[in-house]
């Protein structure tokens, strides 16, 4: 069983897209179907095709992934890779995840302690 | 060869984009590529053909939408560069609109509790009645001018008939002076329940958004986040060049936990107060020079 409702596993995927994206494209350029693909290996979620391209194409007017068309595989591919702005901001976002690890799990490890050896009774 | 299906439905994407032809063709291929890709992948796992081409389909969700979102994300990009260009221009504005603040020029929109008219129409004299604030506006390179809302429903009119444009700079920012108490639901009314969380008056640049908040606060469950009740505003204003028409993406919220650090909200909840339909959480406002 798990403890997340269904709506807060999606939000916090949801809230987790950009840093996904530009972790998986720390690794090298990518296209955008492998970019799902890489994704939902790592984490058991898809992004939905109609959520991904649209994302894609923010991160790239903002300047953290910059895309160059190719035709090496027989048919036009847009390919995506990090700039240095977007190494920038997945090192942050890299950080910022994991002190909110490190903030909930001092606040529920002592709890989860606290609920196993003092089980409520009733 | 592509799928008869993927090339209706690129058709479809590709006239509803307002992009150009260029940009179209580009947007196209890129979900070409990946239509077919993922066709193959369906395919070689057995699934029928006709059903692997609807699955496909399925992951890209309805090309009005998906068209909206790639479209809204350029334009994102144009606004941002244009604020970028502009921004001596628009930290002067902010300063011209601070000083007129100072000078108590927006005296009559600055918050004061008025009775609530959440169903107040279009039509009624509340409604059409210019803003008292406007009298005392003087003209100048800076002159703001007001904005005429229409298409919107009566709570969006109530709120934002006080919304302005820089008219010395109409790419930079727009400057709302929500007349917010209009929006209240019933059991918020009272003096003592409400809490002013942000500047009623905020300059907001184009393709950015901003929080309008209402209403009581609380001390979230974790620290730095702080939980709001009441109404709540999210708005992203786009300026629309050629027609020189104000767009509004407006959010309604109920409850939202915000950092205080980041002022990013963590969690929103939308339900359905009293006085206030919630339900339709998010609307859109056209609004014109006036």
């Amino acid at each position: 069983m798990s403890g997340l409702d269904d709506k807060s596993r999606r939000d916090l995927f949801r809230g987790s897209l950009d840093v996904m994206v530009l972790a998986v494209l720390a690794d090298g350029k990518q296209y955008g179907y492998s970019i799902q693909k890489r994704v939902r290996e790592a984490s058991g979620q898809t992004i939905k095709a109609g959520s991904l391209y649209p994302l894609l194409h923010r991160l790239e007017a903002d300047g953290l992934v910059k895309a160059t068309w190719e035709s090496d595989t027989g048919r036009d591919r847009k390919w995506y890779e990090l700039t240095a702005a977007g190494q920038r901001r997945l090192k942050t976002a890299a950080a910022d995840w994991q002190a909110a690890f490190a903030r909930m799990q001092a606040l529920v490890l002592p709890a989860l302690r606290q609920v196993t050896n003092h089980p409520a009774t009733s | 060869m592509s799928e008869r299906e993927f090339e209706a439905y690129l058709n479809l994407l590709a006239r509803t984009l307002k992009l150009s032809e260029a940009q179209r063709q580009r947007i196209s291929g890129e979900l070409r590529d990946h239509l077919e890709e993922r066709l193959q992948e369906l395919t070689d796992d057995g699934i029928d053909r006709e059903a692997a081409v609807s699955a496909a389909l399925e992951e890209f969700g309805e090309a009005n939408t998906l068209a909206d979102n790639l479209t809204n994300r350029r334009k994102l990009k144009k606004m941002k560069y244009l604020a970028s260009a502009n921004r001596p221009r628009l930290v002067a504005l902010s300063l011209v609109a601070l000083a007129l603040l100072a000078f108590g020029v927006y005296r009559g929109a600055f918050y004061t509790p008025t009775p609530s008219v959440p169903n107040a129409s279009p039509d009624s004299p509340l409604a059409s009645a210019p803003p008292s604030s406007t009298e005392t506006r003087k003209p100048g390179p800076q002159a703001l001018i007001e904005a005429t809302v229409y298409d919107a429903d009566p709570v969006l009119w109530e709120s934002f008939r006080q919304i302005s444009i820089g008219e010395a700079e109409p790419n930079a920012s727009v400057l709302l002076l929500p007349n917010e108490a209009t929006v209240l639901p019933t059991h918020l009314q009272s003096e003592a329940s409400l809490t002013r969380l942000a500047s009623p008056n905020l300059l907001v640049p184009f393709g950015e958004s901003a929080e309008l908040l209402i209403g009581e606060s609380e001390v979230g469950d974790q620290p730095n986040h702080v939980r709001t009740s009441g109404v709540g505003i999210h708005v992203t204003p786009w300026w629309h060049h050629e027609s020189r028409t104000l767009e509004m993406s407006l959010t309604f919220y109920a409850h939202r936990a915000i950092d205080t650090e980041t002022l990013k909200p963590i969690a929103t909840t939308t339900t359905q107060s009293p006085g206030i339909n919630l339900e339709s959480t998010t609307s859109r406002a056209w609004l014109q020079n006036g």
